[in-house]
């Protein structure tokens, strides 16, 4: 009994003394913690903000009817994409991000993440119009095709429309094979 | 008699520990604010309900475990730039955890005034849809969800032995770009 009414006061004094201290601690931790994470403008999870976090690669491509393209479509917090074009008469895109062209025309490729679908990415494809099958003439040499840029800076021809195949190959002194197109001149009449 | 002697003070402690102890339901509504939950949420009125236990360690000190479910209304968000979109999005968050209460006058007093943790669950359903009519549309749905903590602030005013009127902030982050998410609530614990 004693024990107790030495107590109750003791534990009276304690707890009028530390509640608000520790409080006005909590409160200012709170406080602090609210500032640090101020608002961010940009956020890619709102609508009109496209191309963040949630990027395609790569953003443009150019090519004919027929061509296919491979698309991928990254985040910093994991990949998956639900792919589509838009208008979708340019072609069809699988769940793979490979676009396969159809028509002529600009098409955006649109991926939205599966994880958030608020993140949107978008791409550009142009397609072309094929250009004219080759044609060769006695004493004239021609050939068409598409110049392309590679990642290690080499330019090099496509397959020439209208050819089956390309007339030869040869390799560079970097041992890279190059496609060449109607090199042999016509024989002389 | 033997049975009487020897159960007898567990019985008492565990009166004693029921009366420290009661449970309870909250209602109330929840106001977002910050920029981003803004932005995510509705204009319209957000609901915020859940249940509670209150321990009172003593006349001054208590503890309140608690369980809050926050239903925001659905937001819209419009952008014409870089191309037509429409997002609508629906926020919950689930939020279990404790308050400290200090109690101002002890059990005569009728303010109380503490800090909470807790963990909270947010999650967004999402449509977005992009394009105009002349070049066709993309509608895609689906659901995110992520488990943050939060930390709050309450307050609360006894109305009657069983009512009490509570305001509660709650500061936490969402989303993967991990936003800050702050919210208050006001409404009243009912007690059983």
């Amino acid at each position: 009994m004693t024990h107790t009414l030495q107590t109750q006061p003791s534990l009276r004094a304690y707890s009028r003394g530390s509640a608000p201290t520790a409080m006005l601690l909590l409160l200012a931790i709170l406080t602090f913690g609210s500032l640090r994470c101020g608002g961010t403008p940009t956020s890619g999870d709102r609508a009109g903000q496209l191309n963040g976090h949630f990027q395609i690669t790569p953003s443009e491509a150019t090519g004919v009817p027929g061509q296919m393209f491979r698309f991928q479509a990254t985040s910093s917090w994991g990949d998956g994409a639900v792919w589509s074009v838009l208008p979708d008469t340019g072609g069809t895109i699988d769940a793979a991000g490979t676009f396969t062209a159809s028509t002529p025309g600009e098409y955006q490729i649109l991926a939205m993440w599966r994880r958030d679908v608020r993140y949107t990415a978008t791409a550009t494809v142009t397609v072309v119009p094929p250009p004219p099958p080759a044609h060769l003439a006695l004493g004239m040499v021609q050939a068409f095709g598409h110049r392309q840029g590679s990642a290690d800076g080499f330019v090099r021809n496509a397959p020439v429309i209208g050819e089956p195949l390309p007339a030869q190959t040869a390799a560079s002194a970097s041992g890279t094979v190059q496609l060449r197109h109607g090199f042999h001149l016509p024989p002389a009449p | 008699m033997a049975l009487g002697l020897l159960f007898g003070p567990v019985c008492a402690q565990a009166e004693e520990l029921q009366k420290a102890v009661v449970g309870g339901i909250q209602v109330g509504l929840a106001i977002p604010a910050g920029v981003d939950l803004r932005i995510t949420t509705g204009p319209g009125l957000n609901s915020a309900f859940g249940m509670h236990a209150t321990w009172d360690v003593n006349e001054f000190h208590g503890f309140r475990p608690r369980l809050d479910v926050w239903t925001f209304s659905r937001g819209d968000q419009e952008a014409l730039i870089p191309q037509p979109q429409h997002l609508e999005t629906w926020v919950q968050g689930i939020a279990l955890g404790v308050d400290y209460l200090y109690r101002h006058g002890g059990h005569e007093g009728r303010w109380a005034a503490g800090a909470g943790l807790y963990l909270i669950r947010w999650s967004v359903e999402s449509t977005n849809r992009i394009g105009t009519p002349t070049t066709g549309t993309v509608l895609v749905a689906g659901n995110s969800h992520w488990i943050r903590e939060g930390l709050g602030l309450v307050a609360s005013y006894r109305l009657t032995s069983r009512l009490d009127a509570e305001a509660h902030w709650i500061s936490s982050h969402y989303g993967y770009e991990n936003l800050p998410a702050h919210l208050g609530t006001v409404g009243f614990l009912w007690h059983f």
